[in-house]
């Protein structure tokens, strides 16, 4: 029986932001998809960037000193009575804020071991899917979706449970 | 200094008197504007000043003060072994709940800790781990940061002042003239303990009396657990046991004949054998690296390339003519000298980097030890020297790399410290300090 090793199945389609949209607006996308980031359109439709939740959590919700200082926090702070504030705040601002590069994104075809090789390489959790006419041209990306750790996860035990 | 290689070989037969200041002058010039990383830079003049043929790559290593490069470095592994076990921010919370979590007596509290670090280990080692609790701190009380850390900059400074591993400069110093720990300690100790405590009580009457904070907010504060800033107790005692030994090793140096860079490198090895005994070969390399990875190699390069810079201008007499140039303003007056560095170093180190500023000093004023009556008759210029390159940075927000990782941490924060806000408080108390100093160096060695 022939197991099919590539990633194709285990894509997630998601949306992707443009310049413009809210923080708001991307918060909801990420969690239609239950992925931790999407793709950024240029105003040339380009994918050259992307935002992702961990980005926009630590850069505005989380001050370095409360991330350093995480171990000797306690329940009872001023900084969670202002969190009503800081999470209407955040939600107004737009995604152009937080744009992260480079935008790494491989092809639809690619196979499992490699998806996984280039997000270890990455220190990421997910990868992006795009095909791209000749591979390069990005003006002629079709964006495809994510693929994250848990679905990788899934299709590991689907081969498993193939065998 | 080789004086076959002073004969030198620079190319085209051009001046080495003019080759070499060029260097100099270009290199502190690019290094000020911190346009580019000053690491780079520094070897860039150094490499210059060999490829031009300004000196010679035996005199460029021979000019290398390896004591300061060892101190310096075996100072930065024992602290960051030693800071992975949370003692410091403990020592930081547990001194900020003793006084009740009082805005004034936090300030207090948070400087003299930040005073007493900055003298054993190294100042932006103290500032980063005090900057994050000073932050909690004064949110939860809803007050601003911004006097306490001003308070703890100014106590930073002044607490690396008094001691031969509390800053770079008089770890330079004290490698340059062959003096101690001790020495330090019983000559600049006292006085950088009452310029503290003056500078506390202007900070006191500027902003620390009128600070308030409500009971509720004080129990905020009180609310916090010190004990679990300790991640790592094991290696807490272990830490503790080699900063203690080599404290002891540093105050007797003298009598067990031991450099300081022996001494800090070698507390360094004995810390990092206790911390990975037990562990897997794998864990052993995977850890020694990160303990390598947060030493500042850019300070550590920073000096080798400074020190080959002025060994140049060093070899090419140009020293020697600021310093004759320097005792023909001074008339040749030793009291006139030993005052003119003391304000002359506090000034220029508050606009400018006081690292290359004592490196090209160092040599300037051993030259003057024959006008003098020899080496020996020189320890008053290098106190003023110490004390005002160390004080002297606290007149800016650029005047010492402590001010600025202050600024660069509050401002990522959402907490920026305005330069001329900064300075405006901070040049006057500076020039007080100052101002001590010159009565210390009057009464105590003139």
């Amino acid at each position: 029986m022939e197991i099919n090793v590539d990633i194709k199945e285990i894509i997630i389609p998601t949306a992707a932001v443009k310049s413009g949209d809210t923080i708001k607006t991307m918060f909801k996308y990420c969690i239609e998809a239950n992925v931790p980031a999407l793709p950024f359109y240029d105003q040339d439709g380009l994918l050259q960037s992307f935002v992702s939740l961990k980005r926009v959590m630590g850069k505005d919700c989380l001050p370095n000193y409360l991330v350093e200082l995480a171990n000797i926090l306690s329940n009872d702070m001023n900084c969670t009575a202002q969190a009503m504030e800081k999470i209407q705040n955040l939600f107004t601002n737009t995604v152009d804020d937080y744009l992260e590069t480079p935008f790494h994104f491989i092809a639809s075809d690619t196979v499992l071991i490699r998806a996984v090789a280039l997000m270890e390489q990455y220190n990421s959790s997910f990868l992006f899917v795009a095909d791209c006419i000749d591979g390069s041209d990005k003006s002629h990306c079709d964006y495809k979706g994510i693929i994250t750790r848990l679905s990788v996860a899934r299709k590991m035990l689907q081969i498993e449970e193939a065998l | 200094m080789h004086p076959t290689e002073l004969t030198s070989q620079v190319i085209f037969g051009w001046d080495p008197f003019w080759v070499s200041s060029i260097l100099f002058v270009t290199t502190y010039l690019v290094v000020i504007s911190e346009k580019v990383n000053r690491a780079i830079i520094a070897l860039l003049g150094a490499s210059l000043m060999i490829m031009l043929g300004v000196i010679t790559q035996e005199a460029a290593i021979d000019g290398v003060d390896f004591n300061t490069i060892g101190l310096l470095t075996g100072m930065m592994v024992i602290v960051a072994i030693t800071q992975r076990s949370g003692v410091f921010q403990y020592i930081a919370i547990w001194s900020a709940k003793k006084v009740k979590a009082s805005p004034w007596g936090i300030m207090l509290m948070l400087s003299l800790v930040t005073a007493l670090f900055s003298a054993l280990l190294d100042n932006v080692t103290t500032v980063l781990l005090i900057a994050p609790i000073t932050l909690l701190i004064t949110q939860e009380l809803q007050i601003p940061p911004f006097p306490f850390l001003f308070s703890e900059i100014f106590a930073s400074n002044i607490g690396g002042a008094s001691t031969l591993i509390g800053d770079p400069p008089n770890i330079m110093i004290g490698s340059a003239v062959g003096l101690d720990f001790n020495d330090f300690v019983y000559n600049l100790a006292p006085i950088t303990i009452f310029i503290l405590l003056v500078n506390l009580g202007l900070i006191y009457l500027i902003w620390g009396r009128k600070l308030v904070a409500s009971d509720d907010k004080r129990k905020h504060v009180m609310s916090f657990d010190e004990n679990q800033a300790l991640t790592d107790i094991p290696l807490l005692k272990r830490s503790l046991f080699v900063l203690f030994l080599v404290l002891v090793l540093f105050m007797n140096a003298h009598s067990l004949d031991l450099e300081p860079a022996t001494i800090a490198m070698g507390g360094a090895a004995l810390l990092m054998l206790l911390d990975n005994i037990g562990r897997s070969a794998e864990a052993q390399s995977a850890n020694v690296d990160k303990c390598f990875k947060e030493a500042e190699w850019i300070t550590i390069f920073f000096f080798v390339g400074l020190f080959i810079v002025v060994t140049g201008i060093e070899h090419s007499g140009v020293l020697n003519m600021m310093a004759e140039k320097m005792l023909h303003l001074t008339e040749g007056h030793f009291e006139t000298t030993t005052i003119a560095i003391l304000w002359m170093s506090a000034i220029i180190s508050a606009l400018v980097d006081n690292i290359p500023f004592v490196a090209t000093m160092i040599p300037m004023i051993k030259s003057m030890a024959p006008t003098f009556g020899g080496a020996d008759m020189l320890m008053p210029i290098w106190w003023s020297l110490a004390l005002g390159a160390c004080l002297g940075g606290n007149g800016s927000l650029i005047g010492a790399s402590a001010n600025l990782i202050v600024a660069g941490y509050a401002e990522r924060a959402g907490f920026p410290i305005a330069f001329l806000k900064f300075m405006a408080y901070a040049f006057p108390l500076m020039l007080v300090s100052i101002a001590i100093s010159h009565i210390y160096i009057v009464w105590r060695f003139l």
